[in-house]
């Protein structure tokens, strides 16, 4: 009798305590609770303009926070760096000795992957349409993550060629990891910015992508297909017909003075289209006008001097272009006043963005805080672009080209031009980009389009030798990352020469 | 695994994280206890011991027993010890006109040893200004510890009460260590049938540190931070012996305005300061239910809670960085153990059956909160004033984890000569999605031949047992992202305006489940006369499938790893030990052993295709992997180059490029460079390049034999122990030399291996002059072996005769060092080194030094008497 009573209470006692081990996390946001409200969706919108600019721990290498203050403009004839700099991981970009495990160009291609995961979650979410939410809301969101994605595409496609696509509606336990053609990853692009333009409002919150914002990255898309390598025959009339429609229909200028152009004050001025934002507080810090600059104190000017101008650029600008003695310096600065002192030592530097000398006024103090936006495209940028798209397409520079280039060239108090053939002017395209746009992230891309990388930087051979001796023709594309090839088993294909 | 009394401790972080504090050294679990408190402690190895502790137990288990008064007499103990520590291994960097030689050959824009003219200045005082800052950062250390016990029992009830002290000052400067902990244990039996039993344990540790790892530049530890630094002091005797020597006072001054990273200016303008509070309580009910029949149920409970406060003053390096900045983190945790176990205990003429069957049920809470505040106007009262800083950054986070477990377990025995155990466990954790639950068996076979028939009666044999046992043991140890996706925050800035943004944090992976480790273990236990003389060997093989790791995944899928079940790793190895016991009539003894361990270990399989795992070991200094894992590796195998001596002249054409099928990596070599080996290339043969493809492995850091001896003297009262420590084969990785042997040129202090190297004057020696490009590789890798005495023990326990008098029942005084000495090669501070720099979620990666806390010889002198 006992005994089966105990057994009783054995039995009983081994099905009570049958706790549900099923455990909601605690801080953690899961899928399955999030992107309930419209919030929720610009909280993850947000998530996906991030890594276009974040510096938090060793990401920056793939941002505008460090990794492409270097590539995209050292290692050409505007800028190298610093041979002395003791990061080794941005002299390998300056002076051409990157390989596939150099750390730049891997985490260049780690992040614009993390900004197409996160911009596939909000595009997915915002397709399914499960949230109710005003249409013109949801335009922006989907507008806002195409164009996202369409930029991130965009960087690849330019830097690293043909690559592996995934969008939305790819199955990631189907996906294929192989790469995509270079024709096809900038159909890509252009699809996503072109749902962009369909869907973004005109205007929208400073920082924030907007409908000319997407057709001028259209009409750069276009440019950068009509020239090398791709050189799509019909891309240049595309580039040239979206650029004419931002001009014309765009509420965008030139700022009437070039030095007013970068100053903090002005960041969302009348020439943006898009940058990268940053400010001085909470982590949202860049170092646009601390990277460069001449050899700084840390009072007054706060630079690191890592990114030094090529001196064969001084050279190359006309007489009386005042845009060279705003870009390109032979000084230091040495008080709060501003006062500089020049150095010569024959070095010139890259000045173009200036924090303020007087640290009293000046508003902020750690130098990875800078507030300084980088510019991506701005009005001056898009004017360029329809010259040079213009007669790609027809052959030979109109007025309207010539309308646009000498916009510029006005505002830099230079004379206009006319009467040039198309080979000629193609070139002044070339240069007047090189001295309006100098720093601003154009300038290999622009060598790459024209053909000319590799002559341009064996030619700067005084600014930086290493680079000229050691650049070969397959660098107009940097490596895809070691990793990425041995996890994909060799199904992904390295470019030629790495 | 530590159990105490039955209960598991769970694992709690001690650092609050953030700043320079990830990379201080950790507090380990046993800082909880008062080693007087304890009993007996017994270490569980085969899976059959561990399988009643399930996934928790699956790298061993260490049981406490603590006092509980019921055995022994009742009565009050004392001990104390007191005594001192120092460290005095010294690594040599150059002094103060080696550093000046330094610098006027690399360096000349340093204008305190080279003039703007391009001349060098003279310093005829040298020896005055030089100063060694391993000297300045290393103090003598103090210990005491006070400890107060007392047990006693009745017919029914027994108890112990003790509390405890211990008071150290860290040879490390600014680095204090403090403990209390109080203890009561009761147990009282009510019945025949009904014992009930509970004990709590308070322990309270303070502790006051400085950043000792870390990394470079503002981020500087003051372990390496004494080695790279100038070697010597801008105070104003100095400064005067600099204008002597012509340096004009316009560098002079901008070095002091600008130059922070003096290690005792570091130790002595930031704090880091903890504040550990925990409760361990464990309660019991033992119940005689028949004579065949038992209850056992306990319940433990164990609280803790950290406050980590930091504080870095503007006077620093890193809080030059962010106007100064403080962090205070909270960090709280709740665990709850029940577990609830029949015992059933039959016997049929020689056979024997005892089954347990029961449940155990585990939930840990915890949380965490930490705020970071930055721009400090006054920093006069550091974290204590938190509103006088102007910018935040707070975070806070929760976590609860529940654990289930069924288990059964026979044991079999046979007239004392047949032992048989199997052991059934179902263990279900909350951390997996759809696969929670796995099911685990055990079963353990032992034959005591000595009590056969042929041996029992043996004057020579007096142990031999044979044992075999199999083991299985789950484990679910990954973080709660492992199965779930999660969002992070991930902000950006519109307008102006911080915005906050959220972004999936990782890879999902619903199918993750429990790891599986199977272990065979085949011992023989064998021991002649009457076990004065014992040998025990054991075999084992433990193969674990089902492996969790973070294993690399296409970064196209915007993560670059994700946590998975693939891999098998087999860990297979020998274990011996023979011991002696002499003792004469004179009353002399000797008793002796000695341990030797073997472990081998080899990947068997990783990931879907196979692809190896890089691991990169986190300093600054090399940004490439240190570690890799591959199929047919073992773990923790470091990667890289291999180095075949310097660059000559001869490697170079006249206008300093590398002459042809001369490899070089593009980084500027020149004659005396270190030369790195080109192995291979992107198509598999040597390349002319030095990259990624040329690397290879370099070493491991796991020892090949490794064990103690240990040896106890006896004669009268007087007792003399003795305890060496080997160990052979294992690597370590001397990541100190990439900060302190590259010569990189700038104003770092660098090791004196610099006056020796290469040079067109100097052209027998091998030594490099430089490392232009910095790569693991096996300059770095330096052999670990070591012999160490880890213990000398002399002590004396006074006669009776003496004692008696004053009522004590038994006194001893001893004197002990610790760590008297290492033999060893290796030429770091010492080669067993932790250095935290390791990701946490590769935790078997160890070996690496940077930076790592030096151990300290300590010399005590204590008391232990009984009342």
């Amino acid at each position: 009798m006992r005994s089966i009573s105990y057994i009783t209470i054995l039995t009983l006692f081994f099905t009570a305590c049958n706790d549900s081990l099923d455990i909601p996390p605690k801080s953690n946001l899961e899928l399955g609770n999030f992107f309930t409200t419209s919030a929720d969706f610009d909280l993850a919108l947000a998530g996906a303009y991030d890594p276009i600019a974040v510096h938090q721990g060793d990401r920056g290498f793939g941002t505008y926070f460090k990794g492409l203050m270097m590539m995209g403009r050292a290692g050409t004839d505007e800028m190298y760096v610093n041979q002395g700099f003791w990061d080794a991981t941005g002299k390998e970009i300056g002076n051409y000795t990157f390989s596939a495990f150099s750390r730049i160009p891997n985490a260049v291609w780690e992040q614009q992957y993390v900004g197409i995961s996160r911009c596939n979650v909000v595009i997915g979410k915002i397709k399914e349409g499960s949230v109710a939410m005003p249409e013109s809301t949801s335009d922006r969101i989907l507008g806002e993550a195409s164009f996202l994605r369409g930029f991130y595409y965009f960087q690849l496609a330019r830097y690293y060629g043909g690559v592996p696509i995934i969008t939305e509606s790819t199955n990631l336990n189907e996906f294929k990891n192989v790469r995509s053609t270079l024709a096809e990853t900038y159909d890509r692009v252009i699809e996503d910015f072109k749902t962009a333009a369909e869907n973004l409002p005109e205007i929208n919150e400073p920082g924030r992508a907007t409908r000319y914002a997407a057709m001028s990255y259209l009409a750069k898309t276009y440019l950068q297909m009509s020239g090398e390598p791709l050189n799509d025959p019909s891309a240049a009339a595309m580039a040239a017909s979206y650029a004419k429609d931002v001009i014309d229909n765009g509420p965008y200028d030139l700022e009437p003075e070039y030095n007013d152009v970068f100053n903090l004050q002005n960041e969302h001025g009348v020439e943006y289209i898009f940058s990268v934002e940053y400010i001085s507080t909470g982590n949202e810090g860049g170092q646009v006008a601390t990277w460069d600059g001449p050899p700084g104190n840390w009072e007054n000017t706060i630079t690191y001097s890592i990114c030094q101008a090529m001196p064969e650029l001084y050279n190359s600008y006309n007489e009386g272009d005042i845009r060279r003695d705003h870009n390109i310096v032979d000084y230091i600065v040495i008080d709060a006043a501003g006062n500089t002192q020049p150095t010569n030592d024959g070095f010139y530097y890259a000045f173009k963005w200036r924090h303020d000398p007087n640290p009293d006024t000046r508003g902020y103090a750690t130098e990875w805080q800078s507030p300084f936006n980088f510019p991506l495209t701005r009005f001056a940028d898009v004017l360029l672009i329809y010259a040079e798209a213009q007669v790609r397409a027809e052959g030979s520079p109109n007025a309207d080209a010539y309308m646009a280039i000498n916009r510029v060239r006005n505002r830099a108090n230079l004379e206009n031009l006319s009467g040039l053939s198309s080979a000629d002017f193609l070139q002044a395209v070339l240069d007047e980009r090189k001295w309006e746009l100098a720093y601003e992230g154009h300038r290999w891309a622009d060598l790459v389009r024209y053909g000319k990388l590799i002559e341009a930087v064996q030619e700067a051979s005084l600014g930086n030798p290493i680079a000229a001796g050691n650049i070969k023709p397959y660098h107009v594309l940097f490596p895809i990352p070691a990793r990425e090839i041995q996890v994909s088993s060799g199904a992904l294909e390295q470019n030629p020469g790495y | 695994m530590i159990v105490i009394d039955g209960s598991p401790m769970i694992q709690t972080p001690t650092s609050g994280g953030g700043n320079l504090e990830q990379f201080t050294s950790q507090i380990g679990s046993f800082a909880y206890i008062n080693p007087d408190d304890i009993e007996s402690v017994e270490v569980l190895k085969d899976a059959s011991a561990t399988a009643i502790y399930g996934n928790r137990g699956a790298n061993g288990v260490i049981m406490i027993t603590t006092k509980q008064g019921k055995k022994g007499e009742s009565g009050i103990s004392f001990s104390t010890y007191f005594g001192s520590q120092v460290m005095e291994k010294r690594i040599d960097v150059m002094n103060f006109s080696e550093y000046a030689q330094y610098q006027q050959a690399v360096n000349p824009n340093n204008r305190l040893f080279t003039g703007e003219d391009g001349s060098i200045y003279n310093f005829p005082d040298a020896d005055e200004m030089n100063l060694d800052w391993q000297d300045e950062i290393y103090r003598r250390g103090s210990i005491q510890n006070y400890s107060l016990s007392m047990q006693g029992r009745n017919e029914a009830t027994s108890y112990a009460f003790s509390a405890s002290y211990n008071k150290n000052e860290s040879v490390l400067i600014a680095t204090n260590f403090e403990k209390l902990t109080a203890r009561v244990a009761v147990d009282h039996r009510f019945t025949k049938n009904v014992t009930v039993g509970s004990n709590i344990t308070y322990s309270r540790i303070l502790n006051n540190g400085v950043p000792t790892d870390g990394r470079e530049g503002t981020a500087a530890g003051i372990v390496i931070g004494a080695l790279s630094e100038n070697p010597f002091r801008m105070d104003m005797n100095t400064q005067a012996r600099f204008r002597r020597a012509g340096v004009p006072q316009q560098y002079i001054d901008n070095y002091v305005s600008a130059h922070l990273s003096n290690p005792d200016n570091i130790a002595d303008n930031t704090q880091l300061d903890k504040n550990i509070n925990r409760v361990i309580g464990n309660m019991y009910a033992d119940i005689s239910l028949t004579d065949w029949l038992s209850f056992r149920s306990t319940l433990g409970l164990d609280f803790y809670t950290l406050t980590d406060q930091q504080f870095y003053s503007s006077q620093t390096p890193w809080g030059n960085l962010n106007n100064g900045i403080a962090s205070v983190a909270n960090n709280n945790a709740r665990n709850l153990v029940s577990e609830n176990y029949f015992t059933l205990s039959k016997n049929f003429d020689l056979h024997r059956f005892n089954l347990v069957a029961g449940f155990s049920y585990q939930n840990t809470k915890s949380d965490f909160h930490r705020t970071e505040a930055r721009s400090f106007q006054n920093e006069i009262l550091g974290y204590n004033s938190l509103q006088g800083a102007s910018e935040f950054l707070s975070s806070s986070s929760a976590d609860e984890l529940v654990l289930l477990s069924y288990l059964g377990r026979l044991n079999y025995s046979y007239d004392e000569r047949f032992l048989g155990t199997f052991t059934f466990r179902r263990d279900g954790t909350s951390r997996f999605q759809k696969n929670k639950w796995g099911n685990f068996y055990s079963g353990a076979l032992a034959w005591s031949m000595h009590n056969e028939e042929f041996l029992e009666s043996s004057d020579v044999i007096s142990t031999m047992k044979l044992r075999a046992s199999i083991g299985q043991v789950g484990n679910s140890s990954v973080p709660v992202q492992g199965a779930l996706l999660d969002q992070q925050f991930s902000n950006y800035t519109f307008n102006g305006e911080i915005v906050n943004g959220v972004s999936p944090q990782n890879l999902e992976n619903q199918n993750l489940t429990w790891e599986t480790t199977t272990q065979y273990n085949f011992g023989i236990d064998f021991g002649i006369i009457n076990d004065a003389l014992t040998f025990t060997a054991d075999y084992f093989v433990k193969n674990t499938t089902d492996l969790l790791l973070l294993a690399p995944v296409t970064i196209s899928t915007g993560f670059a790893q994700g946590w998975f079940n693939i891999g098998e790793i087999q860990n297979r190895g020998f274990e011996f030990s023979v011991g002696y016991g002499y003792y004469s009539q004179g009353g002399f003894g000797w008793n002796t052993r000695l341990n030797l361990s073997t472990v081998q270990s080899e990947i068997k399989a990783l990931g879907s295709d196979g692809e190896p795992i890089f691991i990169d070991v986190n300093f600054d200094a090399i940004s490439t992997d240190e570690v890799i894992l591959q199929e047919g590796g073992a773990i923790n195998d470091l990667y890289g180059y291999l180095t075949n001596g310097i660059y000559l002249p001869g490697d170079f054409n006249p206008d300093g490029t590398p002459a042809d099928g001369v490899p070089t990596a593009g980084a500027g070599e020149q004659p005396g460079d270190i030369r790195y080996q080109d192995l291979s290339g992107p198509d598999g043969s040597p390349d002319g390049v030095i990259d990624g493809f040329d690397r290879t492995v370099l070493g491991n850091t796991m020892p090949d034999v490794y064990g103690a001896w240990n040896n106890s003297f006896s004669f009268k009262g007087i007792e003399l122990d003795i305890i060496l420590q080997y160990s052979v084969g294992n690597d370590v990785f001397n990541a100190t030399n990439t900060r302190i042997a590259s010569f990189p040129g700038g104003e770092q202090n660098q090791s004196a291996d610099w006056l020796n190297r290469w040079t067109p004057d100097n052209p027998n020696s091998t030594q490099y002059a430089r490392v232009p490009s910095l790569r693991p590789a096996d300059y770095l890798v330096e052999d670990g072996s070591f012999l160490r005495l880890q213990m000398v023990r002399l002590g004396y326990s006074l006669p009776q005769r003496w004692i008696a008098p004053a009522r004590l029942k038994s006194a001893r005084i001893y004197v002990a060092a610790n760590n008297l000495a290492v033999f060893t090669k290796y030429s770091g501070y010492d080669p067993e080194v932790t250095s935290n720099q390791v990701d946490f979620r590769y935790p078997f990666v160890q070996g690496f030094d940077y930076g790592a806390f030096p151990r300290a010889k300590t010399f005590i002198a204590g008391l232990n008497i009984q009342f």
